[in-house]
């Protein structure tokens, strides 16, 4: 369901004392309350693996070996070149069987390597010679990003407990130690609870 | 229990005149009584529906079905499909993507992204879900969960309303939580029973929700 980051804020106001989102605390601001639901959203896609999806990273290029992996992506759970799921090898995997690897070529390639050429990007092992065949990744995600300009996150219902707690714990920790800790540990021990849930029911930690 | 009766009960335990509450307003009321249903359904799967979507590959159910929580059982006709893995379909074949037959297995990867295997191309399937339940709105709203639990949200309810407080009164009222986890704890038990005896692909969690209840048992004053 498409969750309405504003309509949580709203709710948690009187939790926190205000009458209007505008009203911000000396402590925090608006948009560090956004930022709050924002990394409670991406906390439930990386230790609960809530979001899969299966992206384009675009048609092979003749001679391109390296490619950048798409927006927003978590951690790998497979590969296409056209219809055909390709197997992931480390490099020392590849270096063991040739000092020469990075520079083989096939027509099409048969595996993809992720930990050479920086986060954001993939390997095809061996370079492709020819261009034009899908190129697919089936990943975990994270979530669209959670702002004032774009409330809508979809979730769950039951976790938009978890972004309602997640805006009180960042609201009162950000008071001070003094200020009402207990309120912050609470919600702290209460988003445990769902994100274990979360993580039991969409396959946990990447 | 209605809408209306769960919030007087609940203003009533937070020492409001529930006619003209003060401190509490009736929205925040409503609102903890629908988080605690929302959570108690969330950690229960107590609630399920069945629902019919058409899929033609890669599909992100949420927009399908928006109440959805955990598929239960996948049906394509009257045959039962099994939950497979991408390793489980890998160990086929390479191309089991491009596997094209009357599909007898699907993938439900995350949240909500659906593919059956092999595809048939573009046909229906029925859903059978864990589902949240429906917002209580009007005051003769009654929640959906089993009736004998009704009474367990304004555990979770009061806690949630007294984190506008913290103090001495928050500290009061937190052992509510470890009532509301048993409560939580007994139901997941019922339902985990119940799908297994249906043997439908999900259950209700176990381990964390006892270490949960256990959690919230060390903080309630011995009696």
């Amino acid at each position: 369901m498409a969750l309405n980051g504003t309509s949580i804020l709203i709710e948690a106001l009187p939790a926190l004392g205000l009458q209007a989102l505008a009203d911000a605390d000396s402590h925090w601001s608006e948009s560090e309350l956004y930022r709050a639901l924002d990394r409670a959203s991406e906390t439930l896609a990386r230790q609960a693996g809530l979001r899969v999806q299966a992206s384009s990273i675009g048609p092979l290029v003749a001679g391109q070996a390296v490619y950048s992996l798409p927006s927003r992506f978590v951690a790998p759970l497979a590969e296409f070149i056209g219809t055909a799921q390709v197997e992931r090898r480390a490099t020392a995997h590849l270096e063991a069987l040739s000092a020469d690897w990075p520079v083989m070529a096939a027509e099409t390639p048969s595996h993809t390597v992720l930990d050479l050429d920086g986060p954001g990007n993939i390997r095809t092992f061996p370079t492709p010679t020819a261009a034009g065949a899908s190129f697919t990744s089936l990943h975990r995600a994270l979530l669209p990003e959670v702002a004032a300009g774009t409330p809508f996150v979809n979730l769950p219902e039951f976790l938009s407990e978890f972004l309602y707690l997640a805006a009180i714990r960042e609201a009162r920790e950000r008071e001070g130690p003094a200020q009402a800790k207990e309120v912050s540990a609470l919600a702290g021990d209460l988003m445990n609870v769902l994100l274990s849930a979360a993580a039991d029911l969409y396959g946990g930690p990447a | 229990m209605t809408l209306l009766e769960l919030r007087t009960e609940l203003l009533r335990m937070a020492g409001e005149d529930p006619a003209a509450p003060v401190f509490h307003t009736t929205a925040a009321a409503n609102a903890a009584i629908n988080a605690a249903q929302q959570v108690f359904a969330g950690l229960t799967l107590c609630l399920e529906s069945t629902a019919t979507i058409t899929s033609s590959g890669w599909t992100a159910t949420a927009a399908l079905l928006p109440k959805l929580i955990v598929p239960l059982r996948v049906r394509y006709g009257a045959r039962r499909l099994h939950p497979a893995t991408v390793d489980d379909l890998a160990a086929l074949s390479a191309n089991w993507s491009a596997h094209i037959d009357s599909p007898t297995q699907y993938l439900w990867l995350g949240w909500d992204l659906f593919r059956p295997y092999p595809l048939p191309g573009s046909v229906s399937y029925e859903i059978t879900y864990a589902t949240a339940p429906a917002v209580l709105a009007a005051d003769s709203d009654v929640p959906q969960i089993p009736e004998d639990d009704h009474h367990e949200l304004l555990e979770y309810a009061m806690v949630r309303i007294r984190l506008a407080e913290g103090g001495a009164e928050l500290a009061k009222d937190t052992p509510r939580l470890e009532r509301f986890m048993a409560a939580v704890e007994s139901r997941a038990a019922r339902t985990r029973a119940r799908y297994i005896a249906l043997g439908y692909d999900t259950r209700p969690a176990e381990k964390f929700l006892q270490e949960a209840t256990q959690r919230w048992r060390s903080t309630a004053p011995a009696s």
